[in-house]
């Protein structure tokens, strides 16, 4: 009752004109940039996160968690109406929301994922409230476990991102390195900083995000300078009874499925949207040979998933201070640039400011919702900016983000360099996000690390002395080496024939 | 690109893959051979042994210990170490076997389009060096329409696009967020609006 009321209190400061003002700029901001091909999330974020620095913390982060909101539904608008989606997590609504589109019902999927998101994020949100009292629960964690929780959410992004172990692996170790650049933790000894004073507080986190999924994202695109393809007719928009009868059940079983595989660090929306998919395929009676030609519930599903999967990312990040996923590490630096410090001490120390936050979350699910509608026509205009045009505004952002975010020109050269280094992964197929996750977490990682040393005089032995971290590590190191076991145990077995048939497909 | 229809029943889910690899492989420009995306993979993994091992050297210079706890170099050393473990294990594997090329989303750029990216990225790293001295109106404007004229931009439509972009964002930056940006040669004529 207690949690309840205080987010009632939350819900009451986020009402305040000014902060609602800025949740309707994030959703607004965070949808004009996540409809932009191929920009997720944590491009958006990043291009966006200057903007909210010239507001106070409580506005500044609600307009973040806004934006976060705004580019998800970007990718899925995208996703319906041009078949490119926005993150590999919308790919599953592209199977029947562009069917549906080239059907002529191209608004009616927009809405219904619009009320699908809705939806999601809204049973997110009760889960993620359910779960806030944890936060003091981990109040009672030593170093030893905040170690075993960054190493293991850590392993469960390594394990789950990429093909490679080794090249994940590698990636989340070349994140570490990159926050090694600055003053060390402990004793604040400046660090790899070439003597350069900017770089005391190591690399600009918003720069380096950028260059890795923003620029490196149009340089690729200018390789073929063409924006995506042809943007399907919108058609009518009002959903009919039908459709809403139809979508209310995938809703709300995507959902409670989305919140759960969110709770896991690093797991991918693509695990979550495809179950919800799967699900809903099988447990069609009448619609079954609809699917992948234009089911309503091939769309509900899967966007309330993503949406309530978004939503449980945060938990972690709220109740342990431990980002477990790219955007979420993207808004730990937020948390950080604003004074706070995500995790258990948030609750205590500002609970106003925690509750406010998770209530904005609410408001700005219902902003994203009443926007989406009138709005929708807009959209459109946006998809048909030519590549010429589209490419250099947005490299222009970043600049002056990036310019803005330290107000030194030096933060620049960070974003081209992050810029090459991404482009040269994508190239190698190696995965991004580890990058992003592990420089947030280098010094956490480090700071506990050392911490749990002292305290236990230099003996090792200390990281694995309570059950909490023993176990924890101990999933880390399943983690890590279960998709290479499993990959292995699958070429030893002798191949099925319908798999020997489907490798016999010209590609 | 064809759009993969999604059948009953056990098939589904090998549907679903089908429809997830070419969602990945919308426009694609080209695609890696086996020997050039062994080559690439070799050279990356050189690269990051030497960039590790260099690391590691560097961490030295920081003490490891300091008064019974870490020191600034423990950590370092720690993930210089791994790195260049990890290094190491990439080069010798893609040497012994040659990595999987299928699935591989990108491809590698053929000589116009790396020209084209090189510039693009050159253009950007002038406009952080020009950026204080010229101002922001003049450098943005002009790396903006360096930059449409990359992505095929008619040279009227990369003056307009540079120019209504540098004066829109310089003008809501300073007065609607408050942000100064520099005015560099710009400034005897803009300073009425600091």
């Amino acid at each position: 009752m207690d949690t309840f009321a205080q987010l009632l209190d939350g819900l009451g400061a986020v009402l305040q004109p000014g902060n609602l003002l800025f949740a309707l700029a994030g959703c607004l901001m965070g949808m004009v940039v996540g409809i932009l091909p191929g920009f997720g999330p944590p491009a958006a974020m990043a291009l966006l996160l200057p903007v909210t620095y010239v507001v106070g913390p409580v506005p500044g982060i609600i307009m973040i968690a806004a934006i976060l909101y705004g580019g998800m539904y970007g990718g899925t608008i995208t996703a319906v109406l041009m078949n490119v989606p926005g993150e590999p997590s919308s790919v599953a609504t592209t199977l029947d929301g562009y069917p549906m589109a080239r059907q002529g019902r191209g608004g009616v999927a927009l809405v219904i994922a619009a009320a699908g998101s809705f939806v999601g994020a809204t049973i997110g949100i009760i889960g993620m409230v359910l779960a806030a009292p944890l936060a003091t629960a981990a109040l009672s964690l030593g170093a030893r476990d905040y170690f075993a929780v960054a190493v293991a959410g850590l392993a469960l992004v390594v394990g789950l991102a990429g093909r490679s172990l080794v090249k994940g692996l590698a990636c989340a170790v070349i994140g570490l390195v990159i926050g090694l650049v600055g003053l060390d933790p402990v004793l604040g000894t400046p660090r790899f900083t070439g003597g350069v004073p900017e770089l005391f507080d190591g690399f600009d986190m918003i720069a380096v995000v950028m260059g890795l999924f923003g620029l490196s994202e149009m340089l690729v695109g200018l390789e073929k300078r063409v924006t995506g393809g042809r943007v399907a007719e919108l058609g009518r928009i009002a959903p009919t009874r039908e459709d809403w009868r139809r979508s209310a059940g995938p809703s709300l079983r995507g959902s409670v499925i989305g919140f759960f595989v969110g709770l896991l660090p690093g797991s991918p929306g693509t695990a979550a949207t495809f179950s919800s998919y799967v699900l809903e395929q099988r447990l069609s009676k009448r619609h079954r040979k609809e699917f992948g030609s234009g089911a309503v519930e091939g769309v509900a599903g899967p966007e309330s998933a993503n949406n309530s999967l978004g939503i449980a990312t945060m938990v972690p990040m709220f109740t342990l201070g431990i980002p477990s996923s790219v955007t979420m590490a993207i808004m730990m630096g937020a948390f950080v640039v604003h004074g706070l410090t995500p995790g258990p001490l948030l609750f205590r120390d500002h609970p106003d400011i925690a509750w406010a936050i998770i209530a904005s979350l609410l408001v700005g699910n219902v902003i994203l919702l009443v926007l989406n509608i009138p709005l929708i026509r807009v959209w459109l205009l946006i998809l048909r900016i030519p590549f010429p045009v589209l490419f250099p505004i947005v490299v222009g952002l970043m600049v002056l983000g990036c310019y803005v975010v330290t107000g030194t020109a030096a933060n620049i050269l960070v974003l081209v360099g992050a810029g090459v280094l991404g482009y040269c992964l994508r190239k190698l197929d190696i995965p991004l996000a580890p990058i992003a996750l592990t420089m947030v977490l280098g010094p956490i990682l480090e700071s506990n690390l050392s911490r749990a040393l002292l305290l236990s005089d230099g003996d090792v032995t200390t990281l694995v002395g309570s059950p909490f971290s023993a176990t924890l590590l101990a999933l880390a190191v399943v983690a890590v080496l279960a998709p290479a076991v499993l990959r292995t145990v699958r070429r030893a077995r002798p191949a099925a024939p319908e798999t020997t048939e489907r490798q016999k497909e010209p590609r | 690109m064809s759009r993969p229809t999604v059948p009953d029943g056990p098939g589904a889910v090998e549907s679903i893959r089908a429809a997830m690899e070419s969602a990945e492989h919308l426009d694609e420009p080209a695609r890696w051979s086996p020997r050039g995306f062994r080559l690439a993979n070799l050279l990356g993994a050189g690269v990051l042994t030497a960039f590790s091992a260099w690391l590691l050297l560097a961490s030295l210079s920081y003490a490891f210990q300091v008064g019974g706890q870490p020191g600034p170099g423990f950590f370092p050393r720690l993930v210089a170490g791994l790195l260049l473990v990890l290094g190491l294990v990439w080069f010798g594997t893609t040497l012994v076997r040659a990595p999987d090329v299928t699935g591989v989303s990108e491809g590698p750029p053929d000589r116009p389009t790396l020209v084209r990216v090189v510039a693009a990225l050159a253009v950007v790293t002038a406009a952080a060096f020009a950026l204080m001295t010229l101002g922001y109106p003049l450098t943005i404007a002009a790396a903006v329409a360096a930059l449409a004229l990359l992505a095929a931009a008619t040279v009227r439509t990369a003056v307009v696009t540079g120019v209504l972009f540098a004066v829109t964002s310089f003008l809501l930056v300073t007065t609607l967020l408050g942000i100064q940006l520099p005015l560099g040669v710009l400034r005897p004529f803009l300073v009425f609006l600091l």
